[in-house]
């Protein structure tokens, strides 16, 4: 009898308890991992500041049920490149693009998965892309002219 | 203060947007550990009710149901600023939503059990949700307040006959402005951490000295102490203030003797948590034929919401501060605060300005087209100048309000000129112009004093630990003191830490309210570091350094011979020359004024009535800009939430009371793909009080901007705005009705 | 004044949830049977348990290896149950054979929610105001019912979507796809939807048509509109669409067609919008959205034309 879940998170396996299977992925990857990069802003799927990867495409951990993503690649922006992180971030701060922050964490992980994707989405504005991360401090501009440069 | 330094370009120090950025900044939520016991409340699902009897027993039975809290173990207890009227759990609920009982339990799942269990009887009572109902209802809400009016202004100011008698035109109208939720990304979250009789406050609020001094009365009857340590906080916006969730925390806490934690979901923190005052106001203006602006006229009623918290200082601000912007003669406004069954109020970014500039920023923009003079020459004639004493007695110092005015102007024009009017019959296109006009602090607030101290620490590893109960929320106050003292002490920044908040080794601070923190810090950082630096030219004289060793080589020699403890000064700051305000709201509140001008063109799409902001220009006097990156973030979020406020975002409530649009997605707060370009503009003034000639820009850019584009929807299509917000079902109504 | 016992307000937490995760029907349909609720993306129902507490125990739905499939043959193309809608959108065949469902699906959300949210899901949440509803009805689609004895039924979407949040599944059923009907040679079809926010809104109005016209790409031969967020459910605007065919698509012709379709729809006055806004939005979009959908006949012909 299996009484463990494994996770694929951030490149390494990670087991958590089987009564995680009907939580919230935010609260499994915050509340059992410890990754506390991972935000909640709404729990509703309107903010965008849970976003992580799954399998390489982002997702909102508050809509997602743990245990639907067993088999899948999880990454939350601890696991990131660490080049990217750094680029990613020297560019924020020299835009302007972080107020209180608590949405960054979020655009960070959008940041990294257009940074991958190439050239399928590469078309698409950053307003149309990024719509699904709400920030309230900043009005978004230097946070499009940080994605911009980071292009 | 005339140490004039040049201006400082791009990013100072960015050390905490970087770690932001990373994802290693920590909010209250993040710290809580494993094992935390969760804290969770029933609230009350009527507008007005009292509590006949409650029945824990159900939920104590519940395994993993730890305590429960009763509004009886709160009795005598009430929070306000300065007025107390907000019970911590009510017996009797005034709002939908309203914390009745609390739980604290082992995990979530055993707290949504004990919650779901409790038994609480309800006696109906008749409600109030708006003014006009509150005004006409039989049943005071408190009953100190009979008749539901929490209170009255009046402001009375120069020769009004005589003023009246100049006038040749009025104009006049009467405006309705919505609440609106603060809407910060960070939910609410309040983590207690005992430490024997210790009691920890983990909470991401901006005035941590003040709930310190608030709180610590309270526990002191528990038997407890209390400290407020300040996380990250993930946004405020002037909602994140004493509340009942900490007072819950604090009483499990130390009921229970461990850590218990309390994050509100997003639909809890709106449905409790506080809004914008919604306001009605009848405004008229008069001014004689050659454009002069003669009297005004104010009559307005707030909404207060169930509980005072800032509405009376709102409510008064929201009267009169705006008049300062014009040399008016004469000035008349009363204001009444009045309790309703809403949300309770609080202040929100601009303090009421918003509300009365939405008001009287279109009426100056109407007298201009009665008189035929362009509005932007208009302001200019009445602007107030610098050494202005206005009829509030507000002391003018630096005052670049002309000159806001003549930047936009040209902007608007050049813009007119590369998009001459095009022909449409769908969209039509217009622009608008408004001002506003900001106070640094309020000498109201707290009567006993207004000033800011910040400490400098040499820590025994050798960093420099500026300390302060003036806090960070996003504003970049931490890189702001780190640049006044890593310039000052000519020291690297990545020698330096800072510590904001923490109400154990900080000195007392009233917090980051009222656009203070830049100035009132920032002076006080430069005064800590003029007695550090002095601190450590005494210490090298002793320990044989020259008088003139550079404070690095000090600070090192302090470290290696063990004298670290030497080397520590507490800067402070306090105006002098600022003024408690009467009843009235008369005196100079502020040791500075910060003033701003603000244009757009809009596109209107006739058959949806769909407004489109093409392009925003805002022009500010905000001092010397210390960080350009950081005034421009402040002014592109501020005129954002400004349009958030005067295009979409309202609380709904139906006729129970109920908030019909309790989350992101009903609400409508803009999304990128809402972004408006926005340039701005800064003046070259200098002010002379200020840190480095500095004065605020945190609330003066939100101000100004519903009725700049009121006026864009107005010179575009014709119509006027009074309500708010203008939704694109208003603006199709208006242009069937009035068009 | 009568004391009343009222129900308590509860915090929106997600309550604690049953989650089984089968790997075949079989399995899937003995959950169903035990009481479990479907998931499919989550975006709705997860948000639903939260603020109401329930459904507690659910099934998912993205272990059935089928459920997963797009299958295009020739004009019929049939969407799994367990299919994202950003797989969907981010097609080129599908955007141009089903282009007014790839319009509402591409709209839905965010790119996140997108990458969650399922067709199906969509269609089973039956808002009036679902994005991708609209189109569905002017494809023709029917959904494909299964229920545990392995029987399959196929109902058109029109009565398969009953009332506001109601379908005409039977206990113990499920849907197992959607299956559309694309478009032919000279069809077009195109979706709007009318929002106050330029994202991650709901639609105060929507409106989806489909076109097919005479060989002379001038005289329509046959239209169909679809109203969303205007009536209990998706509405037929079949009378609207009537007065196209056999006529070109002058103004007056649009008019007269957007002005019926108006008249046509049921409106609510509700929080986010009166009747009669909504109404004049409706008004407003068929206009658009017919020469949209007629857009695409010309402009495709142009590019056969240009290869
Ligand atoms: C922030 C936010 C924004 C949104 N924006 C939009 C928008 O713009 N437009 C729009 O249309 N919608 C929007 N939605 C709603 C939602 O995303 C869509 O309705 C989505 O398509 C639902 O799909 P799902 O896979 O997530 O469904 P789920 O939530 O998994 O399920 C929805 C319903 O379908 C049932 N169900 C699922 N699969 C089956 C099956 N195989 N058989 C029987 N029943 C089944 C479930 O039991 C449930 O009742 C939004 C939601 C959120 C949270
Ligand atoms: S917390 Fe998941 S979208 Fe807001
Ligand atoms: S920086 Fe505060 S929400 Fe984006």
């Amino acid at each position: 009898m299996k009484t463990q879940l494994t996770l694929r998170v951030n490149g390494a396996p990670r087991d958590v308890p089987l009564s995680f299977v009907g939580r919230r992925l935010l609260d499994t990857l915050r509340l059992e991992l410890g990754l506390m990069g991972v935000k909640e802003g709404c729990g509703e799927g309107d903010c965008g500041a849970c976003t992580v990867l799954i399998d390489g495409e982002p997702m909102c951990s508050c809509l997602l049920l743990t245990g639907v993503v067993e088999k899948c690649e999880i990454t939350t922006i601890e696991g990131l490149p660490a080049a990217f992180l750094t680029r990613f971030s020297a560019i924020c701060a020299e835009y302007g693009a972080v107020q209180c922050g608590y949405c960054t964490p979020g655009i960070a992980v959008m940041a990294a998965w257009l940074h991958a994707g190439g050239t399928e989405l590469g078309d698409q504005p950053i307003s149309k892309l990024f719509a699904g991360n709400l920030c309230r401090c900043t009005g978004y501009q230097q946070i499009i002219e940080a994605l911009t440069a980071l292009r | 203060m005339s140490e004039i330094q040049p201006p400082v370009q791009g990013p100072v120090s960015a050390t905490r947007a970087t770690e932001r950025a990373r994802g290693l900044a920590r909010y209250a939520a993040d710290l809580i550990l494993p094992g935390t016991v969760l804290v969770g409340v029933a609230r009350s699902p009527h507008a007005h009710a009292r509590v006949i009897s409650i029945d824990t027993k159900p939920a104590l039975e519940i395994p993993g149901v730890l305590a429960v809290l009763t509004p009886a173990d709160f009795d005598g207890i009430e929070l306000g600023h300065p007025d107390t009227d907000e019970p911590v759990l009510t017996r009797v609920a005034r709002y939908v939503g309203e914390a009745v009982v609390a739980v604290a339990a082992s995990d979530q799942d055993s707290l949504l059990r004990g919650i779901e269990a409790l038994h609480i009887d309800y006696q109906v009572l008749p409600h109030a949700c708006s003014v006009a109902d509150a005004l006409t209802l039989d049943q005071p809400l408190h009953a100190a307040y009979p008749d539901n009016v929490v209170r009255r202004f009046n402001a009375k100011r120069g020769d009004w006959q005589a003023a009246e008698q100049r006038v040749s035109t009025w104009v006049s109208g009467t405006f309705q402005t919505q609440a609106v939720p603060h809407a910060y990304l960070e939910p609410r979250a309040t983590l207690v951490r005992v430490n024997g009789e210790l009691l920890e406050l983990v909470t991401g609020s901006h005035f941590p000295s003040v709930l310190a001094e608030t709180y610590r009365e309270i526990v002191a009857g528990w038997g407890a102490q209390l400290e407020v340590v300040t996380p990250d906080i993930g946004g405020s916006f002037g909602a994140k203030w004493e509340h009942p969730t900490h007072l819950i925390c604090l009483a499990f806490a130390h009921r229970l003797g461990c850590d218990v934690a309390m994050v509100l979901p997003r639909r809890d923190d709106m449905i409790a948590g506080r809004t914008r005052l919604a306001m009605r106001i009848q405004m008229r203006i008069g001014a004689t034929d050659d454009g002069e602006l003669v009297a005004k006229e104010t009559v307005l009623w707030a909404d207060n919401g169930a509980y005072s918290a800032h509405g009376p200082a709102v409510t008064l601000a929201a009267a009169i501060r705006m008049d300062n912007l014009y040399r008016f003669s004469a000035l008349n406004a009363k204001a009444q605060l009045v309790y309703t069954n809403n949300i309770p109020s609080e202040c929100f970014r601009g303090f009421g300005s918003p509300q009365s500039a939405f008001a009287q920023e279109q009426l100056i923009d109407e007298l201009a087209e009665r008189l035929g003079i362009d509005p932007i020459e208009l302001r200019r004639r009445n602007a107030v100048r610098a050494g202005d004493t206005t009829l509030h007695g507000w002391q003018v110092g630096s005052c670049g309000f002309t000159e806001c005015l003549d930047a936009i102007q040209q902007r608007v024009q050049a813009h007119q000129h590369e998009n001459p009017p095009s022909i449409n019959s769908r969209y039509r296109f217009g622009y608008g112009v408004a001002a506003g006009t900001h106070g640094i602090s309020n000498r109201g607030y707290d009567r006993r004093f207004d000033r800011a101290l910040l400490s400098l620490v040499l820590a025994p590893d050798g960093m420099l630990c500026i300390e302060s109960g003036e806090v960070e929320i996003g504003c970049g106050t931490v890189d702001l003191f780190g640049a006044i003292v890593a310039e000052r002490l000519k020291l690297d920044r990545e020698r330096i830490r800072v510590v904001l908040g923490d109400t154990a080794t900080v000195p007392y601070g009233l917090g980051c309210f009222a656009s203070r923190t830049a100035f009132f810090g920032g002076r006080a950082a430069l005064d800590a570091s003029r007695q550090f630096a002095r601190a450590c030219s005494h210490l090298a004289i002793e320990i044989g350094l020259p008088a003139k060793a550079s404070i690095a080589t000090v600070i090192d020699t302090a470290v290696a011979v063990g004298r670290t403890t030497e080397l520590r000064a507490t800067g402070r700051y306090e105006p002098k020359h600022v003024t408690l305000p009467d009843e009235s709201g008369y005196g100079n509140t502020s040791p500075a004024y910060t003033f701003g001008a603000h244009a757009c063109c809009v596109r209107i799409d006739i058959v949806t009535g769909l407004t489109n902001v093409v392009h925003y220009w805002a022009a500010h006097d905000t001092g010397r800009v210390l960080n350009l990156q950081r005034a421009r973030g402040q002014v592109v979020g501020g005129v954002h939430q400004g349009l958030g406020f005067a295009l979409a975002e309202t609380t709904l409530v139906d006729n129970h009371g109920r908030l019909q649009n309790p989350g992101y997605l009903d609400d409508r707060v803009a999304t990128f793909a809402d972004a408006v370009p926005v340039e701005c503009i800064f003046t070259s003034t200098f002010e002379q009080e200020g840190p480095n000639g500095a004065k605020s820009i945190a609330e003066p850019p939100i101000i100004p901007v519903a009725a700049c584009v009121a006026n864009a929807i107005h010179n575009a299509t014709g119509t006027r705005q009074r309500r708010l917000p203008m939704t694109p079902e208003r603006i199709w109504r208006s242009l069937h009705t009035e068009g | 004044m009568m004391p009343t016992v009222s129900p308590v307000l509860r915090p929106s937490y997600l309550p604690p949830v049953e989650l089984h995760r089968p790997n075949d029907l079989g399995e899937l349909f003995a959950c169903v049977a035990a009481g479990a609720c479907p998931l499919a993306g989550g975006t709705d129902l997860v948000v639903w348990a939260s603020q109401r507490g329930e459904p507690r125990q659910l099934a998912w739905t993205g272990g059935i290896d089928e459920w997963h499939i797009v299958d295009i043959s020739g004009q019929q193309v049939r969407i799994g149950a367990a299919v994202p809608l950003s797989r969907i959108a981010r097609s080129g065949e599908l955007r141009s054979l089903i282009s007014a469902v790839i319009e509402g699906a591409s709209v839905v959300g965010s790119v996140q929610l997108r990458n969650q949210a399922t067709l199906v899901g969509n269609v089973c949440t039956a808002s009036p105001g679902g994005d991708t509803l609209p189109g569905l009805y002017v494809h023709d689609a029917m959904v494909d019912v299964v229920n545990a004895a392995g029987s399959r039924r196929s109902i058109k979407i029109s009565e398969f979507i009953c009332a506001p949040g109601k379908t005409n599944l039977a206990p113990g059923e499920l849907v197992a796809g959607v299956t559309v009907r694309g478009l032919g040679p000279l069809e077009g079809s195109a979706f709007c939807r009318f929002t106050q926010r330029n994202a991650l809104d709901l639609a105060l109005a929507s409106v989806a048509a489909r076109v097919r016209f005479e060989s002379d790409e001038q005289t329509v031969a046959q239209a169909s509109i679809a109203l969303g967020a205007v009536g209990p459910t998706v509405l037929d605007a079949g009378q609207a669409a009537a007065l196209l065919v056999g006529r070109t698509l002058e103004p007056t012709q649009l008019r007269e067609c957007a002005n019926l379709a108006a008249e046509c729809c049921q409106p609510i006055t509700d929080h986010r919008a009166s009747a009669d806004y909504r109404r004049q939005l409706v008004r407003a979009l068929t206009e658009e959205i017919v020469l949209a959908a007629a857009k695409q006949v010309t402009a495709g012909c142009a590019s056969v034309e240009a290869s």
